[in-house]
């Protein structure tokens, strides 16, 4: 994995550039949350939730160099993670669907808990699907949603983040909202 | 929304932001106004903004949960595809299963000599800790051999030092599955098959503590085959303890599934074979009737705590009943189930333990017994254990009688009430209700058993008429049900009292909405019967949303008050007495605004607050408080009543705290004469102020009668308990420690081991009481002169408490103290002293310097240091001592005197003359002065400044003092006691040097007879005797006497 000063590299050498060119630094971050995550999880055994806010602050208190990096740097990089994350979590429900999906045959140790899972994993693909139509129809809604839900930022984050107000940040909030509740929940979509 | 465009999409927004900021009511004519010529853009809104109003806590929390969840164990090696993989001699073939232990992979061992399908399980959470204890088990776990049990073959760890064990693999379905296609009777006996392999593991001293349908598979030959035997226990964190790490593995998914988890396995408490019974009561329940006994809202350890722990689970008939919608088909099923099946799994899965199947065979039995069409013991036992629990704690008879009569004139009246509707008519019905409830609360004790279950039943009779009676009346339904649940709450039937509380609420809620008035008695009554329960957490929101309703609407007063008073009970049961104090204030000024005041409520709140102010430790306020309740109360019921003898006993509780120990003393017996009286012969109240009396007594040193009465009060306890129970191991306790005070250590030793061991059975290892215990019978021993096991049992007392009270606790501070006055015994100075200045450190820190457990610390201290002749050191201690006395204590209490004595016997040693006999002087002085002195204590202080003034060649002036300190002992504790002893020996003294020779043989020998016979806790004072007696016959010119007592 690419190491603090390569990553405050990347992240510096792309101000101004378009999204596109994010890939590498998209990757490098990609990784280190996850490693990140795990190594939280395998240390509290009982740690049955992850705080992914205190996640992606401490990604960036560790992958990036505070001395050279500037407040546009560090919205960025919260723009980058919360897509980051918002990945991890998609892709590892893929898989999870994929294995259970697999299945098995004789003898299945299913219990109450585990069923919990497998709808969370369906949750989150179906999120992020939602997602995509949204983000076809404004895009900013859709990055609100990243940011807040996935990247765990606050309204002032996010808004800083997006170099919007927070009364437009609790707006689009609200629509998105209303649009991806409409677009998972309601049967007779139209 | 598949069909938005951008365009049509930034038109909605533009719409939707405008509705938002509108207030609902409005936003329809907005939507006609800018809309009416676009329906879809229309319905586009609606959906959106409906979405809104339900959305309101979708994606209210960031992913943090499903990150967990999905993010945990997922990339690690068992989550991977390991088909093919190899482990050990095992090669994996393909996955076939997965839970939240782990994964289960169907392998081959094949290491080149014989080829065997196995089931490898790798455990998916941390393995730091189970390698050794997989050793040690794995032995046991490989000798169960039985056909209904797969075989545990290998175990170990993984490369990756993941855990994994390898089972005999079973091709089958699960027994529930199974069961789906057998009659009722074919799945009862399968059922058997699974209890004849869990009762050969118990006898093999093995529980399974995991047992569920995925655990037990029924093979293609229609055997079973139970699975993952003792593999919990193994897999159980030692040092996990809260509820989460007991229901949750690392992986965020349930370690026990929570429908078949016990009461005590999520709280933690000790698994026994009592948690497998429960687990098989499960078990049949969802053989039999599908369904599991339990919903659950959330898959929460908080939520399955909840329900687990303290809902009722369904009648397993009810439950096929409710399920099913083609009545007419499942019925005969429902009707099978009703009645022995039902009882027989709800016994099964009681939340006590104890109340449960002794043993799986006893479950078992029953089940043949009623395949056999042999009455079962369950139904028998219920009756008699629900019967017995009534009559023990209701003797009520014709009581009971009279007011079901009441009860159920009581109902006509209140329906035509309640179709007056009228304000005043619903006044009526309110008095109706006071009325018939408080007849039962001073219903008449003492009939024959017979008719109190008739009444019982008719109560049950008249609960259920309700129900099935009144549906078309629901308020009168809910009313009634109210009515009902008080009366139950009166008769201590809080479950049955709870279930009518909880149906009335719900209804009253229905059909008032939640902000009613009644809604609010709803919610308070309840929360009285949770509070009697010990929920106390519920109690306090049931009573906090009572009090908001009410406080919100124009409620009197009185109710208002009274339910601030029933709120700070349950503030008060929670220990937080400062809150419950400001509330029963808040209470009293409202009722003394009252006109007229009503006297019965407001001497309930008196007497409340006066117990809560007694906790404070404000004793003269408590005792001012409790005396005007007292005097209400007498004016109201007359001087015989179970409220007077109430307030009585608080008001003597208080007086004791106060060291009034005469006049408590007297309130006790008045009290207990009222409750002797009252409740007949014997009663729990009864009980309790013969223990309290007991204790004043034995402040007082009236030790035998305290022994009469204690040995009363625990024989009572005996008849009304039972044979084991907490309240009587500390009966027991209390009797050891009046009898040691007398100086009967032996049958204190044996009563304390009682103690000790019940507490221990019933407890639990690990409790603060069994502590109190190991301590209390380490004191006895120490007395006794078996230093070694003392300091043993002071030891293992100390590192209990410090395990589970902390390191920092009173009683850890009480633990040190204890033993560093055994090493002091011991000999062992150093580190007495280390001890103790521990003890005085931890509780200047938990107490504040001035505090009397701090001057009693010092006074300890110094007392070591007195005995290595660090004099000096230990005079400044006594001063400190004496300062916090002074300050916290005042001048004319035992303690500052007792220090005033201490200081002077410090003085004589260092020869300070003038010093020694003014602080002995003012003590003496002191203790004449007080009217409340013990005698024993006035005592000391004259025998020590009588051997001063014998040191000083004063024959004359101390003749008297050691004269009366003898005398003195000798009234109190009669002829055989250490301090009587210790007198003789300083009289002897004197006596040799007045050369009064046969009277110093006289209280000498004596003195000597009982130290030799004494245990050698008092070994110095017997070689102090021997001493002294032979100086007298050298002095006597009797040399050949003084050999007989030769060192």
């Amino acid at each position: 994995m690419p190491d603090q000063v390569e990553i405050t590299q990347m992240l510096l050498s792309l101000r101004g550039k378009p999204q596109t060119e994010h890939n590498a630094l998209f990757a490098a971050i990609y990784d280190h949350l996850s490693a990140i995550a795990h190594q939280q999880l395998n240390r509290r055994r009982s740690g049955q939730t992850l705080d992914t806010a205190a996640l992606v602050h401490e990604a960036y208190l560790k992958l990036i160099d505070q001395k050279q990096s500037e407040w546009q740097d560090r919205n960025h990089f919260f723009s980058v993670a919360a897509l980051a994350m918002r990945h991890i979590l998609v892709d590892h429900a893929r898989r999870r669907k994929a294995l259970k999906r697999g299945g098995n045959v004789e003898h299945t140790i299913l219990d109450e808990g585990v069923i919990d899972v497998e709808n969370r994993a369906s949750e989150i693909v179906a999120l992020d699907q939602a997602l995509h139509q949204l983000a076809g129809l404004n895009e900013r809604l859709s990055k609100v949603v990243e940011l807040r839900f996935f990247g765990g930022l606050s309204v002032e984050e996010t808004a800083g983040v997006l170099d919007v107000s927070a009364r437009t940040v609790k707006r689009d909030w609200r629509m998105a909202r209303a649009f991806l509740y409409s677009t998972l929940y309601d049967e007779g979509s139209t | 929304m598949s069909t938005l465009t951008p365009e049509r999409w930034q038109e909605i927004e533009v719409l939707f932001n405008e509705l938002m900021d509108l207030d609902p009511p409005h936003r329809d004519a907005f939507l006609e106004a800018r809309c009416h010529d676009d329906p879809s853009l229309r319905a586009q809104l609606q959906r959106l903004l409906d979405a809104d109003a339900d959305a309101s806590a979708f994606l209210g929390e960031p992913a943090d949960a499903y990150a967990a969840q999905l993010l945990i164990n997922d990339d690690t090696p068992s989550e991977a595809n390991l088909e093919g993989r190899r482990i050990g001699p095992y090669r994996l073939e393909k996955e076939i299963g997965r839970g939240g232990m782990g994964t289960v992979y169907l392998a081959v061992r094949d290491d080149g000599q014989f080829q065997q399908k196995v089931a490898l399980k790798l455990i998916g959470v941390g393995a730091h800790h189970l390698r050794e204890r997989f050793l040690q088990e794995r032995q046991i776990l490989a000798r169960l051999q039985h056909e209904g049990i797969a075989r545990l073959l290998d175990g170990g760890l993984t490369e990756d030092a993941q855990p994994f064990f390898v089972m005999e693999y079973i091709e089958g379905k699960t027994v529930t599955a199974y069961a789906t296609s057998l009659s009722l009777d074919e799945r009862l006996r399968l059922f058997l098959q699974v209890c004849d392999a869990v009762q050969y593991a118990h006898r093999n001293l093995v529980v399974h503590r995991d047992l569920k349908p995925s655990n037990i598979l029924v093979a293609t030959n229609g055997k079973v085959k139970l699975l993952d035997f003792g593999i919990a226990k193994l897999l159980e964190d030692p040092v996990a303890s809260t509820i989460e790490t007991r229901l949750l593995t690392g992986t965020g998914q349930m370690l026990m599934t929570p429908s078949y988890a016990s009461p005590e396995q999520v709280l933690g408490e000790a698994i026994t074979t009592a948690t497998d019974v429960y687990a098989l009561g499960v078990l049949l329940f969802e053989m039999l009737t599908g369904e599991r006994p339990y919903h659950f809202d959330r898959i929460t350890p908080l939520e399955v705590a909840r329900v687990v722990c303290e809902e009722a689970p369904t009648r397993p008939s009810s439950m096929v009943r409710n399920h099913t919608d083609s009545t007419e088909k499942t019925h005969p099923l429902a009707k099978r189930l009703k009645g022995d099946l039902d009882t027989i799994i709800l016994k099964a899965m009681r939340k006590e333990p104890a109340r449960r199947y002794g043993s799986v065979e006893a479950f078992a039995e029953d089940i043949r017994r009623y395949l056999g069409g042999l009455p079962v013991q369950a139904r028998d036992d219920t009756l008699r254990y629900r019967s017995a629990k009534f009559i023990r704690r209701h003797r009520f008879g014709t009581g009971a009688a009279i007011l079901v009569i009441l009860l159920l004139v009581g109902f006509g009246i209140l329906m035509t009430v309640q179709q007056a509707q009228t304000a005043r008519e619903a006044q009526k019905a309110e008095s109706v209700k006071d009325f018939l409830v408080s007849v039962f609360s001073v219903s008449d004790p003492g009939e024959s058993l017979g008719e109190e279950v008739t009444a019982r039943q008719l109560l049950e009779a008249g609960a259920e008429r309700i129900e099935s009676e009144m549906q078309d009346q629901p308020a009168v339904q809910a009313e009634l049900m109210q009515v009902m649940g008080v009366v139950y709450k009166q008769l201590g039937l809080y479950d049955n009292a709870r279930s009518l509380l909880e149906q009335s609420l719900e209804a009253l809620v229905q059909h008032e909405g939640p902000q009613h008035p009644d809604v609010a008695v709803a919610h308070a009554e309840l929360g009285l019967v949770l509070q009697l329960q010990g929920h106390y957490d519920e109690a306090e929101q049931h009573l906090r949303t009572a009090l908001a309703i009410e406080q919100a609407s124009s409620t009197d007063d009185l109710s208002l008050a009274m339910t601030l008073n029933d709120l700070a009970l349950v503030l008060s049961s929670k220990g937080q007495f400062d809150t419950a104090e400001a509330l029963y204030r808040e209470a009293l000024t409202l009722q003394r605004s009252l006109s007229p005041i009503n006297e019965s409520k407001l001497s309930s709140t008196l007497n409340n607050l006066g117990v809560t102010l007694e906790r404070n430790r404000a004793f003269a306020e408590a005792e001012q408080v409790l005396r005007e309740a007292l005097t209400i109360r007498k004016s109201l019921h007359g001087d015989t009543h179970p409220d007077v003898a109430l307030t009585l006993d608080n008001l003597a509780s208080v007086l004791n705290r106060q060291g009034n120990y005469d006049e408590a003393e007297a309130q006790y017996r008045e009290a207990l004469a009222i409750s002797r009286t009252v409740y007949g012969e014997q009663h729990p109240n009864i009980s309790i102020t013969l223990d309290n009396l007991a204790t004043v007594l034995k402040r007082k040193g009236a030790y035998d009668e305290a022994a009469v009465l204690y040995r009363e009060a625990l024989t009572m306890d005996y008849e009304v308990l039972g044979e084991e129970h907490p309240i009587i191991a500390t009966s027991l306790s209390n009797l050891a420690w009046v009898l040691a005070l007398k100086g009967d250590y032996d049958e204190a030793e044996s009563l304390h081991r009682q103690a000790l061991a019940m507490d221990q059975k019933l407890l639990g290892e690990e409790h603060p009481d069994v502590a109190i215990d190991l301590r209390s019978l380490a004191w006895v021993l120490e007395r006794k002169g078996a230093y070694d096991e003392a300091e043993t049992l002071y030891r293992a007392s100390l590192e209990l408490n410090q395990r589970v009270l902390g390191e920092e606790h009173p009683r850890v501070s009480v633990n040190l103290s204890n033993l560093a006055s055994l090493l002091e015994r011991k000999g062992a100075y150093d580190e007495a002293e280390a001890l103790h200045r521990q003890a005085l450190a931890m509780d200047r820190k938990l107490l504040g310097n001035a505090h009397s457990d701090v001057a009693l610390d010092l006074t300890y201290l110094a007392s070591v240091l007195e005995k290595q002749g660090r004099l000096e050191e230990a005079k400044q201690l006594h001063l400190e001592a004496l300062g916090i006395e002074r300050e916290v204590l005042g001048e004319d209490h035992p303690f500052y005197i007792t220090s005033l004595h201490n200081l002077g016997r410090v003085a004589h040693q260092q020869g300070d003359v003038a010093e020694a006999e003014r602080l002995l002087q003012q003590a003496l002085a002191q203790w004449n002065a007080s009217p409340d002195t013990d005698p024993a204590d006035l005592a000391l202080t004259e025998q020590s400044l009588g051997s001063f003034y014998l040191d000083q060649g004063r024959l004359d002036t101390a003749e008297p003092l050691l004269e009366n300190a003898l005398a003195r002992y000798e009234e109190k504790y009669g002829t055989s006691h250490p301090s009587i002893a210790e007198a003789q020996l300083a009289l002897g003294l004197l006596r040799i040097h007045q050369q009064r020779f046969a009277d110093a043989e006289n209280v000498l020998l004596a003195s000597h007879t009982f130290f030799a016979a004494a245990p050698a806790w008092h070994a110095a004072s017997l070689s102090q005797s021997k001493e002294a007696l032979r100086d007298l016959y050298q002095q006597w010119g009797k040399p050949a006497q003084a050999l007989r007592f030769a060192p």
